[in-house]
């Protein structure tokens, strides 16, 4: 496979797409479309590298909305998106337009082909973010933590990981519980989005450990909702004679031949609407501790903190 | 039966199955006589379509519909339980016009 | 043509258009902003170029568990709303199948609810899974119809004059049948083996053997819904059915009877969805 990255250009405007050819087509395999419904179809189903997008007074709502759902989804959001805007354009805020980088028109000859290698360089520098599932790390999370702790926000916060994954690694090997783990990143990703598309998060710790932060009243369902999920997606990651059986054969820490069951998901849920937590760490140390609750119960299950904190919490 | 939008639906039609709402509750019965009140309730409720007994189309007569099949199964109707299959599909055929 | 010339010509396809009514009903799907992935995955488990497009992205490897997912429901659990929603986007509506294809949209669409209501009556614990290979078994001749129109033209009014099986004049004509174009296809877009399997083998049940049980199902459905008279497979006459097959599947009188009566509701709901304008 050729190293030759793919950059996809959305633009109306055929001159400007034909410029455009010309400066990149020496060092880039580039596409055209001249709508970004017409550029979905390639890029949900081909690796591309870079998009570049003409935006300006024309740009209609509905392409901005299509633009910031791709960056929105934690695969197709690493996509770095270049933006070429009109020189009479006037710039909305940034958090309206999630683009990485711009250009405006005049500069195109002599800046579109250093300033696109430079963003797809800055996107594969991305740091902190889990090669597995794209989905944020460790420091992320923390960050997210904390800063909900210090808005004063009421919120929750659910610790997810699996049981009996280990056996499943050693009978089937780590690249098919990779599989696992980046459906499983998925899975949550798409269903606590689906009951809360805004002011949710989801995060992926390391190994089978992932996160998710909801508003309280919608967390619990959420955690049933994706053990349902998971319960009905994970038989496929198995051959059919241990979907037919309900385990699987493998060997444990000592070396004797045990029965497994099918991998199951334990959920712990921690909130702050009974307890002042002032450092992640104390809320993060609850929703452990509800998570090993929901391993005793057997099963995929989950727990969250019912007790009421005296007020010197 | 006929699948008919509620906008469509004409005093006298007869519902070939039961109309049940969205919490699984049934509303009428099968084989009731729509009335003009009746068919006014539907159409304020939640209700896009509801299934009338009757012919779908142009229907086909049964003579038609046996010569067909012949037709179609007479490339290999002699293969082992084509036979049996053509015949099942014949009585079924029979029971449906009854 | 050679046949290995044949195999990377349709290995290349990227996308298949589906009928001009499905189209003008995706378009309705995509402009109500209320519309749930449920709603969403019921109007695309209806039309068999939808939902291959849906498992071709959920098995890609960009994703990474290629070849695990035959199912829409699964599908959509792992793709998110959003995802669905910019793949159906995606679909051209400037890029349709003629009309004259919808014999073959009904032919499969009856195939699937067929195959589903075997495979509960034989208490199968993945009847989606049937289902879903079901409506996808014929894709083979999408393919071949869009990569070779005015040859398959020829192929079809040749089997017509001759009396022949479509498959019979496709393999005189390309040395190759629907069957093979199919399974290729479903390999080269990191389709489950299983479904693979059914595509590939559903004229030839007794030579599935990973899944035969499930492969006879759809060989027993394409044979019934032909048999009906249902949609335009090709030609029109029944083809023999597989006696290992029928055998596997050990179904009585009585079993038919039944299946054939349940048959008449969803055949005609099947129709009412490709045909209304609803």
């Amino acid at each position: 496979m050729s190293n030759t990255k793919t950059v996809v250009v959305v633009a109306k405007d055929m001159v400007l797409t034909s410029i455009i050819d010309r400066i990149l087509k020496d060092s880039y395999r580039v596409v055209d479309f001249s709508n970004i419904q017409s550029s979905l179809d390639y890029i949900y189903n081909s690796t591309s590298d870079m998009l570049i997008i003409d935006i300006g007074v024309g740009t209609d709502d509905l392409t901005i909305r299509i633009l910031n759902e791709i960056k929105g989804d934690p695969i197709f959001g690493q996509l770095p998106v270049f933006a070429i805007f009109d020189d009479n354009f006037v710039i909305p805020e940034w958090n309206c337009l999630l683009v990485d980088d711009y250009l405006r028109r005049s500069y195109l000859e002599m800046e579109l082909l250093t300033k696109v290698s430079l963003c797809i360089n800055r996107a594969e520098r991305m740091v902190d973010v889990n090669p597995l599932t794209r989905l944020p790390g460790n420091i992320a999370i923390i960050k997210q933590l904390q800063k909900r702790l210090d808005s004063g926000e009421v919120f929750a916060l659910a610790y997810a990981d699996l049981d009996y994954f280990k056996p499943f690694n050693d009978k089937f090997g780590f690249s098919r519980g990779d599989e696992v783990l980046k459906m499983l990143g998925r899975l949550i990703l798409n269903t606590v989005k689906g009951r809360q598309p805004h002011g949710s998060f989801v995060g992926h710790v390391g190994g089978d450990d992932f996160v998710f932060m909801m508003d309280l009243e919608h967390i619990e369902e959420t955690a049933v909702e994706i053990i349902d999920n998971f319960k009905r997606i994970i038989p496929i990651f198995y051959d059919a004679e241990d979907r037919a059986n309900g385990y699987i054969e493998s060997v444990d820490r000592e070396g004797n031949k045990k029965r497994f069951p099918l991998i199951s998901i334990s959920i712990g849920i921690a909130h702050n609407k009974a307890k002042i937590f002032s450092h992640y760490g104390e809320m993060a140390e609850v929703a452990s501790e509800m998570k090993t609750h929901a391993k005793c119960s057997g099963g995929s299950c989950v727990r969250i903190d019912k007790r009421q904190y005296t007020v010197a919490g | 039966m006929l699948k008919v939008s509620v906008n469509n639906l004409k005093p006298g039609m007869k519902l070939a199955k039961p109309v049940i709402n969205e919490a699984g509750i049934m509303l009428l019965e099968e084989s009731t006589e729509l009335t003009a009140a009746l068919i006014d309730r539907l159409q304020n409720m939640n209700v896009s379509s509801v299934f009338i007994e009757g012919a779908s189309k142009p229907q086909k007569s049964k003579e038609e519909i046996m010569l067909e099949i012949d037709a179609r199964f007479r490339k290999t109707e002699n293969e082992p339980y084509m036979g049996m299959l053509k015949r099942m599909l014949k009585e079924h055929v029979e029971e449906l016009y009854k | 043509m050679d046949v290995q010339a044949l195999r990377s010509q349709i290995e290349r396809i990227d996308t298949l258009p589906t009928i001009p009514s499905v189209l003008r009903k995706l378009l309705l799907i995509i402009e109500n902003p209320k519309v749930s992935l449920n709603e969403i995955g019921s109007f695309i488990s209806n039309d068999l170029v939808l939902t291959s497009r849906v498992l071709k992205v959920v098995n890609s490897p960009i994703y990474g568990f290629p070849g695990r997912v035959s199912s829409i429901s699964q599908a959509l659990i792992l793709l998110g709303l959003n995802v669905v929603r910019g793949m159906l986007l995606g679909v051209s509506v400037f890029e349709a199948m003629q009309k004259t294809m919808l014999g073959l949209w009904e032919h499969s669409l009856g195939c699937a609810v067929t195959a589903r209501i075997i495979a509960k009556r034989k208490d199968l614990k993945e009847p989606e899974e049937v289902s879903v290979a079901a409506l996808l078994h014929d894709i083979g001749k999408v393919v071949l119809g869009l990569k070779f129109p005015d040859e398959y033209k020829k192929i079809m009014s040749d089997a017509e004059t001759k009396e022949n099986f479509i498959f019979d004049a496709e393999k005189n004509h390309f040395n190759i049948n629907h069957a093979d174009a199919g399974a290729w296809i479903a390999q080269r877009w990191n389709f489950p083996r299983s479904l693979v399997e059914i595509i590939e083998y559903h004229h030839k049940p007794h030579l599935s053997k990973n899944v035969p049980v499930q492969t006879a199902i759809v060989h027993l459905s394409d044979i019934l819904v032909r048999a009906k008279g249902f949609g335009f497979a090709g030609d029109n006459f029944v083809p023999a059915i597989n006696s290992s097959a029928w055998q596997s599947l050990d179904l009585s009188e009585t079993d038919v009877k039944e299946i054939l009566k349940e048959m008449e509701d969803s055949l005609s709901q099947a129709e009412d969805f490709l045909l209304s304008d609803e």
